[in-house]
């Protein structure tokens, strides 16, 4: 007998399979079982996990991309609290001032507000533009006598301020303040427009 | 539905004409831990959950037994019994009671669980279930060259688990 036969035949000796049978018990479980997943396949296609999945994933990045986009309303934007830090350009009123409500020139000299004098002449490009456009804050007003500029004032009431705002990633807040009498003749020497940047959680 | 349920059927029919085979296969095939019977169970859940035909005739039991297979293959790597079982072993030369024999069973059966999956696969075929080469190639869809590779390897390792008559070369 080699070694082969020998073997063989331990084996054959010591087999952990001694013949018997597989429990009836596990035999009807296992039909159950087989059943039941059949029958989950026909209850479940294979493309419902996936859509579901998907559609999960879609609302995620839906609510992700609004959060991003979303704009702060003018309630939860303290305006003025924006407008007074830095020296920011105020807020200006969003009405006209219509020009009754100012004083005339004459009274404002006798209460000693403002001291008149007597225009002098100007070129005829100053007289042009003048009658254009309301001069800026910025440009030629420290130029023109203040009568002048008060009656210019009074021709033309100031425009509100346009404030252009959005949110940045992360939660950058971003307002530009247009200014109302811009121009561009004077866009070389007038100021930037103010432009503020305020985190998302409220600190500078 | 129709076809599913068809496939239902099918896979009932098979589990009714081949779960004992498949049994006593996956008794000699189980390490410590594996339970046959869940084995067979799992196998054939593997088969309801599988979206290929089922073969016909003699390829169906090729396809149980190769997914019985590489289901052991899954668990032997995921819990690396080699190392586990080889310090259970030791050596019974002869069984003179009933307790002896269980013991030598054990043993046999710790010997085998240490041989890598196919190549116990291969050696239970053939000197526990008495199949041919070609048989067990296409069984286990090797060439018979590599199943009698296996069957030679298969012995060694066992020779010397079991008794040192001749080391493993």
């Amino acid at each position: 007998m080699n070694d082969r036969d020998s073997l063989r035949e331990r084996l054959q000796a010591s087999d952990p399979y001694q013949g018997e049978p597989m429990p009836a018990p596990d035999v009807a479980r296992i039909k159950t079982r087989m059943r039941a997943s059949a029958g989950d396949k026909h209850a479940r296609p294979s493309w419902i996990p996936v859509a579901a999945a998907a559609a999960v994933v879609a609302v995620v990045a839906l609510g992700i991309w609004a959060g991003s986009r979303s704009l702060p309303t003018e309630e939860s934007l303290a305006w003025p609290e924006l407008a007074t830090t830095e020296g920011a350009a105020p807020e200006l009123p969003s009405e006209p001032v219509p020009a009754t409500d100012l004083p005339p020139v004459g009274e404002l000299a006798q209460l000693g507000l403002v001291a008149v004098q007597p225009a002098p002449e100007l070129p005829a490009s100053a007289e042009s533009s003048q009658q254009g456009a309301a001069p800026s804050e910025t440009a030629g007003a420290a130029d023109l006598p203040l009568a002048e500029t008060t009656l210019a004032v009074n021709d033309a009431p100031p425009a509100a301020a346009r404030r252009i705002q959005f949110t940045a990633r992360r939660g950058t807040r971003i307002v530009w303040t247009l200014d109302p009498d811009f121009e561009p003749s004077t866009t070389r020497n007038s100021a930037p427009p103010a432009r503020q940047q305020q985190g998302a959680n409220g600190k500078w | 539905m129709a076809i599913e349920s068809e496939r239902a059927d099918r896979l009932e029919e098979l589990f009714e004409s081949h779960h004992g085979r498949l049994y006593a296969l996956a008794v000699r095939m189980a390490v410590a831990g594996d339970d046959a019977t869940d084995l067979v169970q799992e196998t054939f859940l593997r088969a309801v959950r599988s979206r290929g035909p089922i073969p016909a005739g003699d390829g169906a039991e090729r396809w149980l037994v190769q997914i019985l297979v590489n289901l052991c293959r899954d668990r032997y790597r995921r819990r690396k019994y080699r190392g586990q079982r080889r310090a259970e072993l030791r050596p019974v030369r002869e069984t003179r009671s009933a307790e002896d024999a269980v013991v030598a069973r054990d043993v046999v059966h710790a010997a085998l669980a240490q041989l890598p999956v196919r190549r116990r696969a291969v050696v239970v075929l053939r000197e526990l279930e008495d199949r041919d080469t070609a048989n067990i190639a296409t069984l286990l869809g090797m060439s018979a060259v590599t199943v009698r590779w296996h069957l030679s390897k298969g012995r060694q390792q066992l020779r010397h688990l079991l008794g040192g008559e001749e080391t493993g070369r």
